[in-house]
């Protein structure tokens, strides 16, 4: 189980040091070389499925992406199925699964391929099973130790027999999804990760409340009546919940404080056929389920 | 390192050599050398025959024996502080003499800084060793006016800590798990308060710190770097003694008091925090019941059986409590438990026989209902017998020889959670160990400027059953390692065993009354480790046995030292080298899970490391200004397949440059001022070079994939503190003590860290995303603090 999980209480003890403060400074980052960036997460969902392709930048250089217009990408289904993904604009390689019929193989082996620039990338990743989510709840709540007075949902689902089912939980708040760092949902069976062993049960509280938007002090936001909720799972692959994990850590390390763990590096999918080496992003293929639900007490 | 099996041998017969060198047509002169005021042994005093050119020191036990021919002697017994007192001894028989020295009676009160004689820093075989004297450890300014035996050894050079607020020290590129924390005998396992702000001891109730840092002599083993070896008080033998203070963040009291007059004592000392009643009134009124405290208890008592016989009872108990209502708990804390028996099988054979208990623990519960609940708890709980004998074979000539066994029990995680009412046991098998060890050593005056401590220590560790024994197969270096096997094993069942044979070797060669020469060398290994890969420790790691799949942690250092003493003992210098090379040293694999983890094992890399420094100290012992300066140069780097492109990076508690300059000043009769300055390169970091987004997220990224990088800025930090004594009225038994002072009186905001995040707030889907650095200060301001102390 990784520390992270705990931060809360963490948090709520590091408060206690009303001593701490943050500066928010500037500082000389190494160069680096841009490497290529493969944005490949695609579902069975029946839309356009997107991989995007551009190059990594230097770490405080936000607003402009080079985007790759010229590579060749397609993914191929293990009984030899090719779904190509045509470049559309700003590095946007497009399959159109609503007119050509989605990628939906629950199982089954996908392999990823991208040529461009004399070099060859790809990956191969199985589409994994998904849990419907059964309900989604409200509750009003009052003086909680976290978090103002106000509503806050949790969704239900249950977790498959066998251990190795990862997800990733997506929440959407008026049909906008929640992208910030701390509101990542991802779970290793029901819980946290795959240490603990705990399978086949009713995900785990904590997983089942990060459906609650977060705010910049890490407090849960409470939903107003009337507003929507969305709540997609995504199944992803162990690799990929590493991943997420790692990547999780890194952007909300700071919460941490004085128990920060080192920089690691996400551990990508996807390597270059000749050289071995790794394209930066990862490659997963996910099966899809979702429950939309109008706030109401 | 290889280390040749013959040098044992040779070593143990020329042990046995030196102790056939005693004769038998001597007297032996032996006693206790103890305080007059209040009964306590004093450790470490004097014994000096001036027409033999002889002397010894008493040891951890106030004991001292001599073997001289017959005669009349004038004996001289000193203590620094102390009144020297001289006696003419008729040593035609055998003698038994307890001194009680008198405190001197010096109009001052000056601080005495690690000696207990003049010139003993020349004349002793100790080096890389400091001891602080719990009166100068007062003296110090500190965080929140709270007396600090941890953070003032930090003052010393060779000692670090990766940041304030963490748990622990670093000593001579140590992690924190490699320093053996001994409360009178007993490894405390985590010692701090409130993560790292505070630690464990009381110091009303401790009577020395002793840190070694190098040359440790082969009776100390079981980790790495250093032996902190706290001894609590005996308490008062004489007269009923009240200490007490009220501070900022605890209060204390301490009472102490003979049980039968001259032949038994006790201390009893309790602190507990109030964080909780201040934060009382901020709490919304259903977090009342929270509860955020911390305590301890200590508890000692001693009784003199008769002149060959002496037993000591201590026990200690410390907790931290964090609750909030009934929804979610926190504490955890240690226990020790000792049981000594001093016995003189002869005058010259004292022996000393321990029986102990420790324990750490913690528990942490969520959850408000039957239905959703998680509730964890982990602990290390151990159990020793120690026996160790010391033989005064004649003066300058001390044989001690003794052993160690140790039962462990790991309990690395007892989990329950529930989920909508479905439970699931997450707990993880209880690990259980047996360690044992058996040393000799010999300290030996080869002649008036030589002496040497040499000695030999044979560890050896089983970890065993019950439990399943994992194997893993390979795997890419630096990432998790899958299981390929488990065998189950019954209780005691030895699943695998592993040994090591530690030298040890001291050596001073005296140039002159006021200089000398030293160096040492040591070899050492550490069977159990904490498993810890965040920046500070924190109160959930959790420590592990070495096992198939983790070696045993070993480390050998050599030092050299020059030690000068100057304008008549008044200003001490010395300067240390030293070089330390570690091996099969535990690191993790990035995205490792290391709690509640059965497959831990498969997470956890091995490496190596090294550390090599320059110390040097100079110290002003007398007087109305005294203080020392310390500075430390020094390199810690470790190397590990899998990390950093397999490459030497600095750990990340590496320091370059560490100046710290402590200083006291007596005003006058009643105020006296005290000051720290410390000045510390920043410590490592990894910082990123780039970025790459997915699925719309911002993902730091190293794109050489390094560790430690970086360095975030210099730390530095000026503390100040005044002490008002009590008013001079000798016959009035209440004496009352202010203490003000300021931390961080120029409220720098020394970094602790540096961390990357993507802008706050929200951000629609498809716009760019603004990156920034953040700087952590632990403490960003000055802390001003008032507290109170008496005593009766």
């Amino acid at each position: 189980m990784h520390l992270s999980n705990y931060k809360s209480i963490f948090y709520a003890l590091l408060i206690l040091s009303i001593y701490s403060c943050e500066d928010i400074i500037d500082v000389d980052l190494q160069e680096a070389a841009p490497q290529l960036v493969i944005d490949a997460w695609i579902s069975d969902e029946a839309k356009e499925q997107v991989i995007t392709l551009s190059l990594s930048q230097n770490y405080f250089v936000a607003d402009f992406v080079e985007k790759i217009q010229d590579a060749e990408v397609s993914v191929t289904h293990e009984n030899g199925q090719v779904y190509d993904f045509i470049h559309q604009e700003e590095g946007r390689y497009v399959y159109d699964a609503v007119s050509d019929g989605s990628i939906s193989r629950t199982g089954s082996e996908f392999t990823l391929s991208v040529v461009w620039a004399g070099g060859s990338y790809s990956s191969t990743t199985r589409q994994n099973r998904v849990p419907a989510v059964d309900s989604i709840g409200f509750e009003l709540r009052e003086n909680e130790i976290i978090g103002p007075d106000g509503i806050y949902a949790q969704f239900f689902a249950r977790d498959f027999e066998g251990n190795g089912d990862a997800y990733w939980i997506k929440t959407y708040k008026n049909g906008v999804f929640r992208n910030g760092p701390r509101e990542m949902n991802i779970a290793y069976d029901a819980a946290f990760d795959a240490g603990t062993g705990v399978d086949g049960i009713i995900f785990i509280p904590p997983v089942r409340e990060l459906v609650n938007p977060v705010n910049e002090e890490f407090l849960p936001i409470p939903w107003e009546e009337e507003e929507t909720i969305a709540v997609e799972i995504h199944s992803i692959s162990t690799d990929a919940f590493q991943f997420l994990e790692i990547a999780r850590d890194q952007m909300i390390n700071g919460d941490n404080g004085i128990f920060a763990i080192p920089l690691a590096n996400t551990r990508s999918n996807i390597t270059n056929t000749e050289t071995g080496e790794r394209a930066l992003g990862f490659f997963n293929v996910a099966s899809v389920s979702s429950l939309e639900r109008t706030v109401s007490l | 390192m290889k280390y040749n099996y013959r040098y044992n041998i040779a070593l143990i017969l020329m042990i046995l050599w030196s102790s056939l060198a005693a004769q038998t047509d001597k007297r032996i002169l032996s006693g206790y050398i103890k305080d007059a005021d209040n009964g306590e042994t004093l450790i470490g005093a004097n014994v000096y025959i001036p027409s033999l050119n002889a002397g010894t020191v008493s040891n951890e036990y106030g004991f001292y024996s001599m073997t001289i021919l017959p005669g009349n002697y004038e004996v001289v017994y000193s203590y620094l502080g102390f009144q020297q007192q001289s006696m003419t001894v008729d040593l035609s028989q055998n003698v038994t003499l307890n001194v009680e020295l008198n405190v001197e009676s010096a109009t001052l009160d000056e601080v005495v800084v690690s000696s207990k004689a003049k010139n003993a820093n020349i004349s002793d075989l100790e080096m890389s060793v400091n001891t602080l004297d719990i009166g100068t450890i007062e003296k110090l300014p500190t965080l929140l006016g709270e007396v600090e035996i941890l953070r003032s050894i930090q003052l010393l050079p060779g000692v670090t800590s990766v940041g304030e607020g963490a748990a622990g020290f670093n000593v001579r590129g140590g992690s924190i798990d490699q320093n053996l924390v001994l409360l009178d005998e007993a490894p405390v396992y985590n010692s701090s308060h409130l993560f790292g702000f505070f630690s464990v001891f009381n110091p009303d109730a401790v009577k020395d710190v002793k840190l070694y840092k190098g040359g440790i002599p082969a009776r100390y083993g079981g980790r790495l770097s250093s032996i902190l070896d706290v001894r609590m008080k005996e308490g008062n033998n004489k007269r009923l003694a009240v200490n007490g203070g009220v501070g900022a963040i605890f209060s204390r009291l301490s009472i102490e008091a003979p049980i039968v007059k001259d032949k038994s004592s006790f201390i009893f000392a309790a602190r507990r925090s109030y964080i909780d009643v201040l934060a009382k009134p901020f709490l919304s009124e259903d977090l009342n019941d929270s509860v955020l405290n911390f305590y301890d208890l200590t508890l000692k008592t001693n009784y003199n059986i008769n002149e060959k016989n002496r037993i000591f009872l201590s026990g200690y108990m410390g907790r931290d409590n964090f609750g909030f209502g009934d929804d979610a708990g926190f504490n955890w804390g240690n226990r020790t438990l000792t049981l000594r028996w001093n016995h003189l099988f002869s005058e010259r054979l004292f022996s000393n026989f321990t029986l102990l208990a420790s324990d750490y623990d913690y528990d942490i519960n969520f959850g408000d209902d039957s239905q959703n609940s998680f509730s964890w708890n982990a602990s290390i709980i151990n159990y020793s017998v120690k026996p160790e004998l010391t033989y005064f074979i004649t003066p300058g000539n001390e044989l001690r020889f003794g052993g160690q066994a140790i039962i462990y029990e790991f309990e690395p995680g007892n989990a329950v959670g529930v989920s909508e009412g479905e439970i699931r046991d997450l707990s993880l098998d209880s690990k259980y160990a047996i360690e044992n060890a058996l040393f000799i050593e010999n300290e030996l005056n080869i002649n008036d400027k030589l002496s040497v401590n040499y000695g030999l220590r044979y560890s050896s560790f089983n970890y065993t059953g019950n439990g399943t024994a994992y194997t893993f197969g390979e795997s890419e270096a630096g990432t998790r390692r899958p299981v390929t096997g488990a065998q189950t094993f019954d209780q005691w069942e030895s699943i695998k065993r592993h040994s090591a044979f530690e030298p040890r070797l001291s050596l001073n060669y005296v140039f002159s009354e006021s200089s000398s020469v030293k160096a040492s060398f040591m070899r050492t290994a550490q069977y159990i480790h904490l498993i810890s890969n965040t920046a500070a420790s924190t109160p959930v790691d959790i420590w592990t046995p070495s096992t198939n799949n983790i070696q045993p942690q070993k480390a050998s250092q050599f030092a050299i030292g020059f030690f000068q003493n100057i304008k008549d003992d008044s200003y001490e210098f010395s300067a240390e080298a030293y070089y330390k090379d570690y091996d099969q040293l535990v690191d993790y694999i990035d995205g490792s899970d290391l709690l509640l983890n059965e497959l831990l094992e498969g997470d956890l890399l091995e490496g190596d490391g090294r550390a090599y420094g320059l110390e040097l100290l100079m110290k002003k012992t007398q007087g109305r200004f005294s203080g020392w300066l310390s500075y430390t140069l020094a390199r810690t780097e470790r190397k590990v397949a899998g990390i950093n492109n397999d490459e030497w990076y600095p750990s990340r508690f590496d320091q370059t440059h560490n100046l710290s300059l402590s200083g006291f000043y007596e005003l006058g009769k009643r105020w006296s001022i005290s000051s720290t300055f410390s000045m510390i390169s920043g410590t490592p970091l990894t910082f990123p070079t780039s970025r790459f987004e997915q699925q719309g997220y911002v993902i730091p990224h190293n794109a050489q994939d390094s560790r430690n990088n970086t360095r975030i800025p210099t730390y530095h930090r000026l503390d100040f503190s005044a002490t008002l004594g009590p008013k001079d009225r000798p016959n009035k038994k209440w004496k009352g003590e202010w203490v003000f002072s300021i931390y961080n009186v120029y409220s720098r905001r020394n970094p602790f860290s540096i961390y990357f995040r993507q802008e706050l707030g929200d951000i629609s889907p498809g716009q760019a995303i603004n990156t920034e650095a953040v700087k952590l200060s632990v403490i960003g301001n000055f802390i001003p603090s008032v507290s109170y102390n008496f005593s009766f």
